[in-house]
């Protein structure tokens, strides 16, 4: 049976929909603590949404889902304005939208059809959750020989978002298949280490027989197109790749793509430790600069949450840090950032672009003018850049925060580090308040000035 | 618009300004900090270049290889020594323009900001020099012209703020709408065919409503319309200022308007405001210069068309003295820019297509106060559209009609039946397949895989079929095009095609879609190049964007090659705009005639 929530998974890992139905329910692994968070929010929101709109449910006996299914059509045969947990079955394929909504127009129910839609705790509709929605609509379409239009998404703050299934259907109708045919074991897929896998259920299986046989995915840069070109050319591991020499290698076999940050990367995963970062000119001015770490909190739609700084070559003692508590607390944090930016003529160190997002965010939230909020900005040195740029390759899969810290520090790569934010780490820790807040900005700082004293070592000096 | 919205208003445009001007800056000191081999190689500057000589107004020719620079007359570009001080020391020049055949640059010292005398030195210096990708800062300009929108409150702000917060109804007069008529009428018996779109844009367009839109898909003759309406505004004593971001589209119109006056044999009064050199041309077809805004001189009486680019006319906003302001090109027009020419008068017709590339906007592309004035104003005004291409043929206008214009865009009868003419014919299946049979568009499909900027097996496939096309079956090097995303994928393709063609032989325009737009060919061939979906989907804007598909599906006249692999389909986008895009990909490999050129290509 091929469910809409296949189409989540496809669009996360194709690997995992394969294993999903390959492999015993018990042995996949408890979701971590934040998922765990996530869903209870996603789910609360999802009751309190359906409870407001008072739409009857189809009432059927657990996992019945044909008796679902003809309970659903008997309310929309009704022509009742609404229906949620409506079941949707075709043949081999299923899914229970979250809401069916009434609309004018005939179809084999009477003068009205309906249309699909979802409750989502996220603030922007995902691409993965438009094509369960459209999957939706197509068994919808089967119900009421008519094609619903259009379907919609209703988001974590209460916007909804319409859109039209026409202007999607091709993809979804290709995803769908492919889908399809992975769930019948007619394609092949093989693990490749994501961002997916932090949360996945089968972390505990593929992550070790990756590491085991030094995968290639676990390279930074590399997607599945190259590792197959790469597997093709007779490159089959990381251990392999470390000992290619790129520009005869990529010329040879005439890659389309340039070889050599991906042999960097392999050899620093080889050898287990950082290469000698090439001087910065730049980084001249970074002892008068500032550290800065903005905090994103995931179960509120990734919002910032905390934003924290302190001097390059202070203590951590003098860390500064301000929650972000409504556009109010924003100004306040920022006014504060502002005035430490003010007694130094350093730039403002960031690490990422979701760092660099997020303060951009924060000053939206606080409504900051113009003039003020790219005076900050314009100071702004993402870290995380720099290290490309002095062609620093670390021993880790991915260049997090957490990752590169710990590179430094000497501890082998990991991949589910990020797998928690730290600030949800600590909150759940300690439960939410100021110690914990204050505790994670250390940390996070202290991380920072690892990664900017490694590029500058004359700071430490 | 209350005080408050004005103010959150005048931010978001101040801040879209400040970052645009942060992020180009940052975007130039980047590429001056690379190493000049690698400044040359993405098209940013050129090395080894040597003075030859002076022209006759004095100006400075120098010998170089050019040709994989990305420079437009009108740049301003920085003089250097190979190995010498890095470019933010060195002095500026303004491109002139280029001779290919000579292999030639003509360069200026700018008139008011220049150092002649840094100039001069280097030239003297005997060693070999360098030209770089120079600064061009509008940003005090750009602020002055949101300053006098927001803070005055004469009748004129208030109404372009009025325009900016689109609390502006379409007003229909039918009084008006008659004069109008009998003036279409008018042209009509003069001879001048206006089909129905045309003719209803002309309506609109004359009438006194204070803001109209006209959208002019690809071939559609707006350019021509525009001349006409200006013309009969002019003619009927109104004084037009004709404005556009770029000298070129200003100069477009003016030359169109000059045009139609020998034609119907009565002059239009026109000035252009400081044009780009040469000076030449404009003396050759009688129109006036203004070196600036401020030394144009305006009759006690009658008509006179002013053409000036948006940030020259600033000025005008001083003493208004126009009619109404005609925004040429007003899609690729950001909408803070266009603050520059709105005051010039309380009457705005604004042309363009925003279906086509939009602004080019460095820092945040998804930025409403980054977009154009045209698309700010089209969701509340719906735009007259000329719905009849004298460029596509019939089955080359089927697609970009259904995929961007909800059907409505039609060929006109002379050119739905236009064929690809050429001389003999070829024996090969497979480029009689792509050149010779079908009649518009063709899709060749090329399986490679993990392909970014550039495709070997794209360039071979473009090459052959171009080589076919200019060597063996007649078709000028001025009647076709080829068109990728990536400039690196162009350089590899008019490298190969160098190679196989001899180094005397003409070559096609190559280039990327953005330098394409406003042009238009016998024959184009399209590659996409990328076949990498993971790193596809992580931003589906650039190559999936349907502006660049349809300006790239739209410059051929007869015959359109679409080289691509179908791995471009596999990328799962993670938003849902993103979805959208790739499902127009989707739908342009279900709907174009396909031939697979994977066996031949990339085997």
């Amino acid at each position: 049976m091929l469910r809409a929530s296949d189409l989540y998974d496809l669009a996360e890992c194709a690997h995992r929909l394969a294993l999903d139905r390959a492999l015993p329910r018990e042995a996949r692994a408890e979701p971590d603590t934040v998922a765990r968070l996530l869903l209870e929010a996603g789910l609360a929101h999802e009751e309190r949404v359906a409870g407001e709109l008072g739409w009857p449910r189809p009432e059927y006996p657990a996992g019945n889902l044909a008796a679902g299914a003809e309970a659903t059509r008997a309310l929309l045969a009704r022509g009742v304005p609404g229906v949620c947990q409506g079941v949707l079955v075709d043949g081999d394929r299923m899914a229970i939208p979250d809401l069916l909504e009434r609309r004018d127009g005939a179809s084999a129910l009477g003068d009205w059809h309906y249309v699909p839609g979802d409750i989502k705790a996220g603030l922007t509709p995902r691409a993965d959750q438009v094509l369960q929605v459209a999957f939706a609509g197509l068994l919808l379409e089967r119900v009421q020989q008519r094609a619903p239009a259009s379907g919609f998404l209703v988001l974590g703050d209460g916007r909804r978002e319409e859109f039209s299934l026409g202007e999607v259907a091709r993809i979804t109708r290709a995803c769908v298949a492919r889908a399809g045919r992975i769930v019948a074991g007619e394609e092949t897929t093989e693990p490749f280490l994501g961002a997916a896998c932090a949360r996945c259920r089968w972390r505990e299986r593929c992550v070790p027989e990756m590491t085991a046989r030094g995968d290639l995915s676990l390279v930074d840069g590399m997607t599945r197109a190259r590792r197959s070109l790469l597997v093709e050319a007779g490159i089959r591991d990381v251990a392999a790749l470390a000992e290619v020499d790129a520009e005869a290698f990529a010329r040879r076999h005439e890659l389309p793509f340039g070889l050599t940050a991906l042999v960097e990367q392999a050899r620093a995963l080889v050898r287990g430790r950082p290469s000698d970062p090439r001087p910065l000119d730049e980084a001249a001015t970074w002892p008068h600069g500032l550290l800065v770490h903005v905090e994103s909190d995931p179960l509120a739609g990734g919002e910032p949450c905390l934003v924290a700084w302190r001097p390059v070559t202070a203590p951590p003692e003098r860390t500064a840090h301000m929650l972000l508590v409504g556009g109010e607390g924003a100004r306040f944090a920022l006014d504060a950032l502002e005035d430490a930016l003010a007694e130094t003529d350093g730039p403002l160190l960031v690490f990422g672009a979701r760092a660099v997002r997020a303060l951009s965010r924060a000053c939206e939230l606080a409504d900051l003018a113009p003039e003020r909020e790219i005076r900050i900005e314009r100071r702004i040195v993402d870290v995380r850049s720099m290290l490309r740029r002095a062609r620093a390759f670390l021993p880790v899969y991915r260049y997090t925060l957490d990752q590169v810290a710990a590179a430094l520090r000497g501890e082998p790569p990991r991949h589910d580090i990020e797998a928690m934010p730290l600030f949800a780490r600590r909150v759940l820790a300690g439960g939410a308040g100021h110690e914990q807040a204050a505790a994670c900005a250390r940390e996070r700082l202290d991380q920072l000035a690892d990664v900017v004293r490694h590029l500058a070592p004359e700071i430490a000096r | 618009m209350s005080a408050s919205g004005e103010r959150a208003l005048r931010a978001r445009l101040l801040r879209f300004l400040l970052r645009e001007r942060r992020a180009a800056l940052a975007d130039l000191h980047e590429t001056w900090s690379l190493p000049l081999a690698a400044r040359v190689d993405q098209g940013d500057a050129i090395a080894d270049v040597r003075p030859v000589a002076r022209d006759d107004e004095g100006r400075i020719l120098l010998a170089g290889r050019f040709d994989t620079a990305r420079f437009r007359a009108g740049d301003r570009l920085r003089l250097g020594e190979v190995g010498g001080e890095p470019p933010w020391n060195c002095p500026e020049l303004v491109l002139v323009g280029t001779d290919p055949i000579e292999g030639t640059l003509t360069l200026e010292v700018p008139r008011w900001d220049g150092d002649p005398q840094a100039v001069e030195e280097l030239l003297a210096s005997r060693r070999p020099l360098r030209l770089d990708r120079g600064d061009v800062d509008l940003s005090d300009l750009l602020r002055r012209a949101l300053d006098r929108v927001f803070d005055a409150d004469g009748a004129l702000e208030t109404a372009a703020r009025a325009l900016l917060d689109r609390r502006c109804a379409p007003a229909d007069d039918p009084a008006e709408r008659r004069t109008a008529e009998t003036s279409a009428d008018r042209l009509g018996a003069l001879g001048v065919a206006l089909d129905a779109p045309q003719r209803e844009a002309f309506v609109r367009g004359w009438s006194r409503a204070p803001v109209h839109l006209v959208q002019g898909p690809p071939g559609t003759g707006k350019t021509w319309l525009v001349a006409l309406l200006v013309a009969a505004q002019a003619w009927r004593g109104e004084r037009v200022l004709v404005t556009a971001q770029t000298h070129l589209a200003v100069d477009n119109v003016l030359f169109a308007l000059a045009r139609l006056a020998r034609r119907f044999g009565r002059p239009v009064p026109m000035v252009r405001v400081g044009p780009k050199p040469p000076l030449a041309r404009w003396a050759e077809a009688g129109i006036p210069v203004a070196r600036s805004a401020r030394r144009v001189s305006f009759p006690a009486r009658g008509g006179l068309v002013v053409g000036a680019t948006i940030y020259a006319s600033l000025p005008f906003a001083e003493q208004p003295a126009f009619g109404r302001v005609v925004f040429d090109e007003a899609a690729q027009i950001p909408l803070p820019h266009a603050l520059c020419a709105l005051l010039s008068a309380g009457r705005w017709l604004l042309v363009g297509d925003d279906r086509q590339l939009g602004p080019v906007v460095v820092s945040r592309e998804d930025d409403e106060a980054g977009r154009s004035i045209f698309a700010h104003l089209r969701e509340v005004l719906e735009p007259t559209l000329l719905e009849r291409t004298y460029r596509l043929n019939e089955a080359l206008c089927a697609f970009p009609s259904q995929a961007f214009y909800g059907g409505r865009l039609v060929p006109a009868e002379r050119a739905a039946a236009r064929r690809l003419r050429l001389s003999g014919r070829t024996e090969d299946p497979f480029l009689r397949a792509v050149i010779d049979e079908p009649a518009g568009p063709v899709l060749v499909t090329i399986a490679h895989r993990g392909c970014r900027t550039h495709a070997r097996p794209e360039r071979d496939a473009a090459v052959e079929i171009a080589a076919e096309l200019l060597a063996r079956r007649g078709l000028p090097a001025a009647e076709l095009a080829i068109v990728s995303p990536f400039r690196q994928q162009n350089q590899q393709i008019a490298r190969a095609l160098r190679r196989t063609l001899g180094a005397d032989a003409a070559l096609p325009l190559v280039d990327t879609v953005e330098r394409i737009q406003g042009q238009e060919r016998e024959a184009v061939i399209v590659s996409l190049t990328c076949s990498d979906p993971e790193a596809l989907s992580r931003d589906t804007r650039f190559l999936f964007s349907p502006n660049r598909l349809n300006v790239a599906l739209t410059r051929a006249r007869t015959r359109l090659i679409v080289l691509a692999s179908p791995h471009l389909l596999d990328t799962l986008p993670r938003d849902h705009a993103g979805l959208r895009r790739v499902e127009l990909f989707w739908r342009l490999f279900d709907e174009l005639p396909r031939i697979d050129g994977t066996k031949r290509f990339a085997q």
